[in-house]
């Protein structure tokens, strides 16, 4: 996708007071190839609009991720990466492409479908989820902790 | 100068151990006005030259262990453990600047370092990370002299996206006795996934 003539910072008015999450997510790609992945995060909007920032235990970014109809951007200070989705975004960042759509439901207790995925909602009022890809391979493990 | 007092920090702190409040303070996001941040306290140590743990125990439970190879991160809520060749995954990080370089030169193979003027009754230097594409902007240590001994009170890293982790120390042990490689030895908990990439 083209890189914006606007900067990436500039923000809608409705995207300024948005939802917004803040716990630890750890991603675990099975197969051959496994990866894991577990960070602190902080989600905001929805999957038109929204951000999701990754950071180490010690506090420090891992990446700062972006997207709008527009763009999906992945940053981390240095160095910003442009992606022609939100599923190629989030594959880069976490190792996985991950329903960031299905995802907002999920936080809001809502049992959203998803193709391929099965989410387990049944301690979300504690504040955690978790959800398993099971199609296409390589299998894949979502997991959330709200802070409370 | 403090860069002197880094270097015997650096020589005769062999290990250490103390309790450490973080606080971690992210930008206001765009239109926000209210700066985020959050504490977490635990308890840091580590052996030179290549072993360090934080035993993060407030708001929740989080393990960092270096145990000479591998650097492993347990996070007990998602109950999964992360484990990272240790070489690849402490670089530039600030845990490797106090635990594990063996002496000023080692450390500058990686900082640029600086010396700073004293404040908060510590001594203080400023180390840039040399690799570029660090996401870390830089860190600055404060040492506490005591007499001949050397310790960290404060370890301030700066990242590149405006985020600012202050970690205060407190009740530093220097070169404890009961403390050895044995306790940097992680074990996986029962029940809990470990993926080694």
């Amino acid at each position: 996708c083209t890189t914006p003539s606007r900067t990436a910072k500039a923000l809608s008015a409705e995207q300024v007071s948005q939802p917004e999450w803040q716990g630890r997510i750890s991603v675990e790609v099975n197969g051959e190839a496994p990866s894991s992945m577990s960070a602190s995060f902080l989600l905001r909007g929805d999957a038109k609009n929204g951000e999701l920032d990754l950071y180490s235990p010690l506090g420090t970014t891992l990446g700062a991720l972006q997207w709008t109809p527009q763009f999906a951007q992945l940053s981390d200070g240095s160095k910003h990466q442009y992606f022609s989705s939100l599923e190629e975004l989030t594959e880069k960042a976490t190792g996985a492409a991950l329903p960031i759509d299905a995802i907002f439901g999920w936080l809001q207790g809502r049992d959203v479908s998803t193709t391929g995925w099965t989410a387990d909602l049944s301690a979300i009022s504690q504040g955690s989820l978790s959800a398993r890809r099971t199609t296409p391979s390589p299998e894949v493990t979502l997991r959330i902790k709200l802070d409370q | 100068s403090s860069l002197d007092t880094l270097e015997s920090f650096l020589k005769s702190t062999k290990s250490g151990r103390a309790d450490f409040t973080q606080v971690v303070t992210s930008p206001a996001k765009a239109g926000q006005t209210t700066v985020r941040s959050k504490t977490s306290t635990g308890q840091f140590s580590f052996v030179r030259p290549t072993r360090f743990r934080f035993d993060y125990v407030k708001p929740f439970p989080q393990v960092i262990v270096a145990d000479g190879q591998t650097l492993w991160l347990y996070d007990a809520d998602l109950e999964q453990v992360t484990a990272r060749k240790q070489t690849q995954a402490l670089g530039s990080t600030p845990a490797a600047l106090v635990a594990t370089a063996a002496d000023l030169s080692a450390l500058q193979k990686e900082f640029t370092l600086d010396a700073q003027p004293d404040a908060d009754g510590l001594q203080w230097v400023q180390a840039t990370p040399k690799n570029r594409e660090s996401t870390i902007q830089s860190v600055r240590m404060g040492l506490r002299v005591d007499g001949v001994q050397v310790s960290l009170g404060k370890l301030e890293i700066f990242d590149a996206m405006g985020q600012r982790s202050v970690l205060s120390f407190e009740r530093f042990e220097v070169n404890p006795a009961n403390l050895g490689a044995a306790q940097f030895n992680f074990v996986t908990p029962k029940g809990v996934s470990v993926i080694r990439p």
